[in-house]
């Protein structure tokens, strides 16, 4: 079979640099086909995607060289606008792929760019909307979507233009099973139906399976093949020997239902599981003092935690936040983790342990995201908090990245801390040891 | 990389000036409870400018050019245009002054371009508010007596002059990130 | 039409046209001085907020608080109660349009309406940004207050780290969105010097014709009486 999408002999190096973080790579793309690429964060999967698209050099600077091509003509003397008239684009964040507030507005947004006759995008847009699982959402504001709901409208919104291929950096990244299964079901109608599509993704899990080829993507070369895992392995669920550290009853918040109540020992693990919106983040945020319970009661380290503010709350607790990018104040890696009362080596121990001490002069935004969640990571354990929270800490990290966190968390455990995690990759709650709540 | 004047305005800075906008409206709202403590018409603007001003110098940093400002603002005007349209016209007026020290300069590239940029635009917010409140007040007996006390130069030079020290600082704390972002990879800016 | 039907009817008048007047309404607290011509804007300002806004009470305590101080202040100020009165009455002018316009017009009325006056497609595209995007700028910067917090900073009491604790971080994710939203803008094929169609174009409608005729026959009315006063 022909292929669509043809990339030879590709390399890339970052402005600045000499150092190519892809090179001479190989793939093509045939109609049909779902290609997947899978890898390390940081080992250029996302660069392959941008150079696909041509998001790079054109908004990024930096010396890319090799061939892509569309069906025989050469992409790179096209623009991404010109490109997305063969390309399909899904970009990590779909946030920034969306720019009205309402979903049918949304979809004529991209077929009004087209100029597109307002009769044919009415009739345009119900298709899409009904093959996209959205029309009963047809009036909604974009803001009530889920993510899973956001997730498709951006495709549907994407694929308006009916392009022969289609590109998704992580789109499975915080989709639950049921969100995850309808995008994955979607997507090999899409291919049946003829369409090209090249998936990057870390949860080999949901989409291996459908893949018609893989390949790996480790230092900036693609091999044919899935990464070989880090070892998985699973601790048994570690006995609750220590004292309680925290203590919660019917917490009540809006319209969840009853929330479960928690009892937190010293040295435990505990995994909040659960699908999109049934209230994981919320509870994290209840014992964090972020939201005001309804009713029910919260005990930390034997004190009522409802009387005490979110910074008095924070001398005892930790919170590890989904986007990193919040939680990162200071100037240099070293900075971030040096907060008043640290102990410069504790300090310098906790880089270590989280590889992020040749970095320890780096501006903390200059990060790569795997880098920059280990380093929130480094900032909360620094505090020496009796209780850590983690909110999807999982999404996005490559399995030595990810290992490194394990390692530090295993530690934090092993001195009594209390570990309170939400995630959607059940191999880390199991390497954690952790004890399942569902919600 | 020096960006010429001729050079045509790209869909990337007319999307950076969109979200500098957004930048504004922000420390707008932020401040508005320091801002209605200020009971001089004008002078409210004494509390937004050291914030205003960081994105405004980010901007103009960014986008080097004349009509930089006019983007930013203009966009800010024509939202907050539909609450009033005073305040619109304070704010044209204060991106007229702007532009008007980036016309002079051939641009916003220069770090002293962009203080003095910032000083005109608040200062020219503080006496077109002013301007606009007395207006307000003419009319009656006691109103015009209200507006003949404002418009005394002992009472409205400083008040422009703490309205432009405001927006100094907020320069200064601009291109302090401005610094910070360079830093990081994350602007390509002229400084 | 009654009440209840009110607020769909003022959601569907134009949005030019709802400008205009409100333009005008501004121009009428600057320029009127009779008593019962602020009177009588002020009673059907008042009237179609009431009708079409779902005022908070303590929103309406607070403006009332405020107006009562602002009336006292100048009335013992002035020694003259009608002249405090009055500017009262002409600060609600000021105010109502400004909380009715927006409640009151979709965001993407407004910018079909923009596009319907020809305004350049940038500024058209800047303003769907800035409203896009404010939100989300505001939920980032909330989520950078509570990482505050949940570190022991509570920015509302320490005014002097809000440069280190709120606006460094949230300019860095301002500067990370402007790059990624330009790239999501031509991955759906945006381009600002290409002509765009409007699924939805900007038509007269019977609705806006009674609109147009009623807020003239205020005015009227209100001209009126600043006339025989």
């Amino acid at each position: 079979m022909d292929s669509l999408i043809a990339v030879r002999g590709l390399g890339f190096a970052p402005p600045g640099k000499d150092r190519q973080i892809l090179h001479n790579v190989q793939l093509t793309l045939a109609p049909g086909e779902i290609v997947l690429v899978a890898g390390p964060t940081g080992s250029g999967k996302s660069t392959l995607i941008n150079a696909v698209a041509g998001v790079i050099p054109a908004h990024t600077g930096g010396c890319l060289e090799g061939e892509v091509s569309f069906a025989g003509r050469s992409l790179l003397p096209l623009s991404v606008r010109e490109r997305a008239r063969h390309i399909g684009t899904v970009l990590q964040n779909v946030e920034v792929q969306i720019f009205t507030d309402r979903v049918r507005e949304e979809v004529a947004f991209g077929l009004e760019n087209l100029n597109v006759s307002p009769e044919r995008i009415a009739a345009q847009m119900g298709e899409l909307l009904a093959e996209f699982g959205l029309q009963s959402q047809r009036d909604w504001p974009i803001a009530r979507l889920s993510a899973g709901q956001k997730q498709r409208l951006v495709l549907a919104c994407v694929l308006a233009m009916d392009q022969p291929v289609l590109l998704l950096d992580e789109p499975f990244a915080y989709l639950d099973r049921a969100g995850a299964q309808l995008l994955l079901e979607l997507l090999v109608r899409r291919a049946h139906g003829g369409q090209a599509i090249l998936l990057v993704e870390h949860r080999l899990d949901l989409v291996a399976a459908v893949a018609h080829r893989s390949y790996c993507c480790a230092e900036g070369t693609l091999r044919p093949g899935l990464p070989q895992g880090v070892e998985a392995t699973t601790a048994p669920v570690r006995p609750a020997a220590g004292p309680v550290v925290l203590e919660s009853r019917i917490l009540a918040y809006g319209g969840y239902p009853p929330l479960p109540d928690l009892t937190v020992r010293a040295g435990e693990t505990v995994l909040l599981k659960g699908d999109n919106g049934c209230g994981k983040t919320t509870l994290l945020k209840l014992l964090c003092g972020l939201l005001r319970p309804a009713g029910g009661s919260l005990t930390i380290l034997g004190k009522d935690a409802l009387k005490q503010s979110v910074a008095e709350r924070s001398r005892t607790l930790g919170f590890v936040l989904q986007n990193p990018n919040h939680q990162l104040f200071a100037d240099s890696v070293a900075g971030e983790v040096a907060q008043p009362g640290v102990a410069p080596e504790f300090a310098e121990q906790l880089l270590e342990q989280l590889n992020l001490l040749p970095e320890r002069e780096q501006h903390p935004q200059s990060l790569s995201q795997g880098q920059k969640r280990r380093l929130a990571l480094a900032a909360v354990l620094a505090r020496r908090p009796r209780i850590c929270l983690l909110d999807e800490i999982t999404v996005g990290q490559d399995p030595r990245s990810l290992s490194l966190m394990l390692d530090a968390l295993e530690a934090f455990t092993g001195k009594g801390g209390a570990l309170i995690l939400t995630s959607h990759d059940p191999q880390a709650a199991s390497r954690l040891g952790a004890r399942v709540v569902a919600l | 990389m020096e960006k010429s004047m001729a050079q045509r305005w790209q869909l990337k800075d007319y999307v950076f000036a969109a979200l500098m906008t957004v930048g504004l409206a922000v420390t707008a709202k932020v401040t508005q409870p320091f801002a209605s403590a200020i009971p001089l018409p004008g002078a409210t603007t004494i509390a937004w400018a050291p914030f205003a001003a960081i994105f405004l110098t980010l901007g103009m940093a960014r986008l080097r050019r004349s009509g930089a400002v006019a983007l930013m603002a203009g966009v800010l005007a024509l939202i907050l245009g539909i609450i009033s349209w005073t305040i619109s016209a304070f704010l044209v007026a204060a991106l007229l002054a702007a532009e008007l020290v980036g016309l002079v300069s051939g641009g916003f590239a220069g770090k002293t371009t962009r203080l003095l940029a910032n000083m005109a635009f608040f200062a020219a917010t503080c006496l077109s508010g002013w301007f606009i409140g007395v207006t307000f007040l003419r009319g009656t007996p006691v109103g015009d007596l209200a507006a003949q006390w404002l418009t005394q130069p002992w009472v409205l030079a400083p008040a422009a002059l703490v309205s432009a020290l405001a927006g100094a600082v907020g320069w200064w704390l601009g291109e302090q990130i401005v610094f910070q972002l360079q830093r990081a990879g994350k602007l390509d800016v002229a400084r | 039409m009654s009440l209840a039907k009110l607020p769909q009817f003022l959601g569907s008048v134009n949005p030019l046209l709802k400008i205009a007047l409100s333009i005008a309404l501004t121009a009428c607290a600057f320029a009127l001085k009779s008593v019962w011509a602020n009177v009588l804007l002020v009673g059907v300002l008042l009237v179609l907020t009431f009708v079409s806004v779902r005022v908070e009470a303590k929103s309406v305590v607070g403006v009332g608080a405020f107006l009562l101080i602002f009336t006292a202040l100048t009335g013992t100020l002035s020694g003259d109660w009608g002249y405090a009165g009055l500017g009262a009455a002409r600060l609600l002018v000021l105010i109502l349009p400004a909380l009715l316009l927006p409640a009151t017009t979709a965001p993407g009325d407004l910018v079909r309406a923009f596009q319907a006056v020809r305004l350049p497609p940038f500024l058209v595209l800047s303003l769907m940004l800035t409203w896009r995007f404010l939100p989300v700028i505001q939920q980032e910067a909330q989520r950078i207050i509570e990482a505050n917090l949940l570190r022991g900073v509570d920015l509302a009491r320490r005014p002097g780290l809000w440069f280190s604790g709120l606006f460094t971080p949230l300019i860095f994710r301002i500067v990370s969105y402007a790059d990624d939203v330009t790239v999501g803008l031509e991955t759906r094929g945006y381009d600002p010097e290409s002509p765009r169609s409007t699924s939805q174009p900007l038509r007269w409608r019977p609705g806006d014709t009674l609109f147009a005729l009623g807020a003239a026959a205020l005015l009227i009315a209100v001209g009126g009486l600043e006339w025989t006063a």
